[in-house]
Parts: structure tokens; sequence; C-alpha cells
């Protein structure tokens, strides 16, 4: 099976300057390595501030300054996509990679009609008449669940309900055939209804094809019904990665360890807490060795001194832990 | 939406405007009323000099209608003004609304202009700074804002009077709005320019606009100062929205992000541009005395300074009527620009 994405070693940094001008960095992504096959849905999991948003941004290269990606590589089908000139590298985005955004309804351009963002969109990436770029339009929002596609193609973005908007956006993200759908919570502020159908549509287009999804969430239920694969972030590493009815069935990591039972509603009822409160590390004064090592339940004399080594890529789950 | 909702739309919001218009210009005329009578010295005193005696004031107060209570003499004014009866100046005798009319002309003849060329100035180079963010054009055209912003009318006047007059010798001399030689066109709009265009008189418009050509140019970069200063925020706004980066995501041109950018700027930086004309109305007064420009403003500034009431009521009158005029066309433009204002 081939690999649709692999990601090693993604460093990004946020460089800046304090009051009395000294140089301040914020390493906010610190080795992310990640694996999609074809296929199959990867679900990107941690607490706000993990590195998830960030890691998107990485991939597709639109990283705003003073964020910059200082290292690691980028293969989207065997492309290398970190050396890729940025002119080229815009034609990937939107056509080969193809992204739902967290909030979709103000991420639609306010002045423009549904429709014709979507003519806009296929006609930017490809060669296509207006008249064929509409039908493939209309076709497309049916295929999202958009009721009457024909009259929602006039509606202007602010006459669109939350899931409406983000049925759009996926359809946006679809529209040019994208191997790689990227979906950075997709849905967020959405009911339950609304989003069972948008995760079930996004895994109708993905499974038994050659294209491949990344779901973004910190909703573990999501991950558990929709997503083969997952990874779970803690301060701008992967700390777990691997198959998801292996890495929350029997987790590796204590961090994986502490997120699950985190989510387990009937320890939570009990008061019972799986971590000491406490935050995840300072991104400007990161600790030495294991970056959980100062939350973690197991901690060892050595994590505090020795980073975990790199997992070795494999086809199974990888941990970052000097005792998994 | 279909044209005729179109119409209906624009309709509807023309007339909710000058339903608003209303109370707001019988406040502002009001306001301007009050502070006169409460704020001066008894009229007829001014008007019949020192050495008038007390039955003469008494004929002055009684013509002018000022021994009555003052509600009443304020609803005979508004309801004059209502049939465009603007009174008559206390110091020339003749109708308010005949001094006020050429000089507004020759006035807008001076704003429009700088108007058209200050605000396209000012709201490129303010969105052009916000795409270089932070990059050395931006520092310059910031700075240059600064300047226009912080540097007096005045000033900025008597200089470029002496530089582009007395030194260079290439401005026309600050005296009015055509050669002192020349034989003004046949007045039919009041505007040298147009008049002199429609007689054919080619010297007069060359005249007209070797006259224009300096105060216009003042004008424009006092305008276009603060225009550029809050464009360029509105447009690093957008630029910096959750849609613009959506756009950037989607692989979207060059061209087309900042097509992005300057439709969603537009509404926003008219709206500015609108109370900027408004208020450089009222600001023209001293550029217009430094050329002796025999304008709106200068008329205006005479008449508080020779305690011409009728006359500075008529002058915040016009002030007002034309601010809710601008606001009303600049309403407009937002409602055909911004979808959703309309529904």
């Amino acid at each position: 099976m081939t690999d649709i994405l692999k990601v090693r070693g993604l460093r990004t940094h946020f460089v800046s300057r304090n009051a009395v001008n000294e140089i301040r960095t914020a390493r906010a992504l610190n080795g992310v390595d990640l694996t999609l096959p074809a296929g199959r849905i990867l679900g990107v999991v941690g607490e706000t501030g993990a590195g998830k948003s960030l890691t998107v941004q990485t991939i597709l290269g639109t990283l705003k300054a003073p964020a910059e990606r200082v290292a690691g590589e980028i293969e989207l089908m065997g492309q290398r996509l970190d050396t890729m000139p940025e002119a080229e590298l815009n034609r990937h985005r939107g056509a080969t990679i193809g992204l739902v955004v967290q909030s979709p309804v103000t991420s639609l351009d306010p002045r423009v009609r549904v429709g014709d963002q979507l003519v806009r969109l296929q006609r930017a990436h490809r060669d296509i008449t207006r008249a064929d770029a509409r039908a493939r339009a209309i076709d497309m929002l049916k295929r999202v669940g958009v009721p009457s596609p024909q009259e929602r193609m006039k509606a202007w973005p602010h006459e669109l309900s939350g899931g409406m908007a983000q049925r759009v956006v996926i359809a946006m993200a679809l529209i040019n055939d994208p191997v790689l759908l990227i979906a950075d919570e997709p849905t967020t502020g959405l009911d339950v209804t609304v989003q069972a159908q948008i995760l079930d549509l996004i895994r109708d287009l993905i499974a038994g094809t050659d294209r491949g999804a990344i779901i973004v969430t910190h909703d573990l239920g999501v991950v558990a019904q929709y997503c083969e694969h997952v990874a779970v972030m803690y301060s701008g590493v992967v700390v777990e990665h691997g198959p998801v009815d292996e890495v929350f069935v029997a987790p590796r990591h204590p961090y994986t360890t502490a997120l699950l039972a985190a989510a387990d509603l009937a320890a939570a009822a009990t008061g019972r807490r799986p971590l000491p409160p406490s935050t995840p590390p300072n991104l400007y004064d990161l600790p030495a060795g294991c970056l959980f090592a100062p939350r973690c339940p197991k901690v060892q004399a050595v994590c505090a001194t020795e980073p975990p080594a790199k997992p070795s890529p494999s086809g199974q789950a990888e941990t970052r832990c000097h005792f998994a | 939406m279909t044209g005729n909702s179109v119409i209906l739309a624009v309709a509807r919001a023309i007339l909710t405007r000058l339903l608003v218009a209303i109370p707001m210009l019988l406040g502002v005329i009001l306001v301007t009323f009050l502070l006169i009578r409460i704020g001066t010295r008894d009229a007829s005193l001014m008007l019949a000099g020192p050495f008038a005696d007390a039955a003469m004031l008494e004929r002055i107060r009684s013509n002018l209608g000022l021994d009555r209570p003052i509600y009443e003499q304020f609803f005979i004014y508004v309801g004059h003004l209502a049939q465009g009866d603007f009174g008559l100046s206390w110091i020339s005798g003749r109708p308010v609304i005949d001094e006020i009319r050429p000089r507004l002309v020759a006035t807008m003849e001076l704003l429009l202009p700088a108007f058209a060329i200050g605000g396209f100035a000012g709201a490129s180079l303010g969105i052009a700074s916000a795409f270089r963010y932070g990059s050395r054009f931006d520092h310059t055209s910031r700075f240059l804002s600064l300047l226009g912003f912080s540097v007096p009318t005045y000033w900025i006047g008597l200089m470029a009077i002496f530089l582009f007059y007395s030194v260079l010798g290439i401005a026309a001399a600050p005296m009015g709005r055509i050669g002192m030689a020349s034989f003004p066109p046949p007045p039919v709009t009041g505007s040298v320019l147009i008049d002199g265009a429609l007689a054919g008189d080619w010297e007069a418009v060359v005249d007209a606009l070797h006259h224009l050509a300096l105060p216009v140019t003042i004008l424009a970069i006092i305008i276009a100062a603060p225009i550029l200063k809050h464009s360029r925020i509105i447009a690093l706004d957008v630029i910096n929205s959750d849609y613009v980066s959506y756009a950037r995501s989607c692989g979207l041109p060059p061209r087309i992000i900042r097509q992005i950018v300057v439709r969603n700027s537009l509404a926003p930086i008219l709206t500015l541009a609108g109370s900027e004309l408004t208020g450089t109305l009222a600001a023209v007064s001293l550029l217009e005395l430094i050329f002796a420009w025999g304008g709106f403003g200068q008329w205006g500034l005479n008449a508080i300074l020779s305690g011409d009431f009728a006359a500075v009521q008529g002058y915040v009158a016009v002030i007002a009527l034309f601010s809710i005029a601008v606001f009303l066309v600049i309403d407009l433009l937002v409602l055909w620009l911004e979808p959703r204002t309309r529904s």
C-alpha cells in the first residue's frame, strides 16, 4: 500500500523579539512525524496548543510570519513539498490538497456568491469553461448533501447556516478531486447529527479509493469511530502514532493513557483525574529531556535529561517514550 | 435577488435614510439656533450700533421677530428654511441663500476633484502598504500619512505658495479662481471650469485649471493622509481575515487574492471617506482664505468673525445638508458593494 503523505521531523518556530529586543523562539513543532496510507483516514488528536493546526499549516506551506518551518520533510505522493517553489506549491493547494477549515462561516468570501466561489476555485486550478464548472459545482453540492443545490449556488455566505457552510467548504475542498483531504476540526460547533453526516461523507469519499484524509480533532470519539490511524500530539511532538485499534486499546505512551482516561466519562463522574492539574511546557523554554516528563506519572531520572529516541518508521504503532 | 426587489431595496434604503435625516437636520438647526441665541449678545444691539436709542432698538427687535418667544422664533425659522429661505444676511442685507450658492460652487470646484484624487491616492497607497506590511514602502507611506496629518493646512498652503509661486513662479497667483486680467466666461453653473468649457472659452478653462492646481493638490494631500492611514488598517484586517487565509490555502493565484482584499476593503473605506469629505467641507476655510478663493468656507469663516448669525446658521445648515447627502450616497454605494447589508 502506498503512502499518500509522509512527514518527517517537522519543526516550526515562532521567532520574535521581546520588549528589550532579545530574540525569543517559541518552539511550537518539535519534530512531527506522520504517515498516511492510501484509502485511510488519519486522526490527529491532542490538547489545545499541541500544534495540530500548526502542523496542517506547515504541510500546506501557509505559515504566516513570525511562524517559520525550520526543519522537516513533507512528501505528497513521492513529491517533496518542502523544497517545492511557492508558485508550484500553490497549484497543489486547493487542487491535490483539499482543506476543510475550522470556521467555515468566516472562511467563505463574504462578497462572492457560493456558486461563484466554487467556480472560481476550479478555474484557478484547471482549464474548464464557466458552464462546466457550474455543472460540476452543482453536482458536488448535491454530493455533500446540500438540499436544492441549484438555488444554493446563488446564496451569499452569510445566508448559510453553520452546517450548510461546513458542507460548502467540504464541497470546495473536494471540487478539484484532491488526493489528500485535510479537515481541521471539521465539526466544531456543529450538533451531533450534522457532525455524523459530515464525517460519514468524508469516510465514504476516502474508503476504498487511492485518496487519504487527515482529520484534526480533539474529539477522541470521532477518531475511534471514523479513523483507521491516529497520531497523538503533545507539545509539538507526535508521542504515539499507529492503528486506532492498537493505540486506543493498548496505549503505550503515558500521555495517550492519560488522554484516554480523561475522555472516560465514568471516571470523570467520580472526580478522578488522570493527570495532576498542570499545563504543557512553556514553548520558549522547553525541558531538555522528554517534553512530557514534567507531567508524567511514570517519570524517571533519564526522562529529565534524554529526549526519547525517534521511533523507527514502521507499519505498527510507534511511540516516543523511554519506557514504552 | 431579482431586478425588481433590488429597486425596492434601494427605494426603501433611500426612504428610511431620508426619514432619519429629518430629525437629524432639525437637531443640528436647533443646536446652532440655541447656541447663537443663548451664547451671544442681543442681535439688535449689534445691528443698531452704539448710538441707537431705545425706540430704534425696539423697532429692530420687532422687525426681526426678536420680541417673540424663542420657540416661536425657531418655528418661524424652520418654516422658512423648509421653503428654501435662509433669511437675510445681517451684514449685507441680501438673502443668505444667494450668498451661499455661488460660493458653494466655487468650493465644490476645489473639494470634489481634491477628494477624487486624494481619496483614490490614499486608498491605493493604504491598500498597497497593507500588502507590503513592515516593508520600507509601508514605513514610507505611513510616515507621509503622519506628515499629512500633523502639518497644519495653512502652513502647507503658505509654503506651497512661497515655493511654487514666489520662488519657482510656476503656480498661478493665489488671488482667486481666475487671473486678474482674464474675463470669466458667462456664468451658467458658476464653475469657471465648466462654464468655460460650455462657452468654448478654452483660455478660461486653462486659466481655471492653473488656478486650481495648487489648492487642489494641497487639499488632496490633506484628504489622502487619513484615508491612507485608515485604509491601510482596514486592508490589513482583511488580509488577516479567515477568508483570505482560506483563499490562500485554496491556492487561489495572487491576482485573485488582491481582488478579494480590494473588494472587501472598499465598503469600509468608502464609509470612512464619506466622513472625511464632510469634515473637509468645514475645514477648507483656511485654505480658501489663503488662496482668496471666495468660497463657501471662507464666507462661513467671515460670517462667524463678523457675527452675521443668519449667515452662520445658513452655513451650518448647508454643511449638515451636505453631510446627509454624502452619507446617503455612500450608504447606497455600500448597499451595492456589500451583500450582507441587502437582506
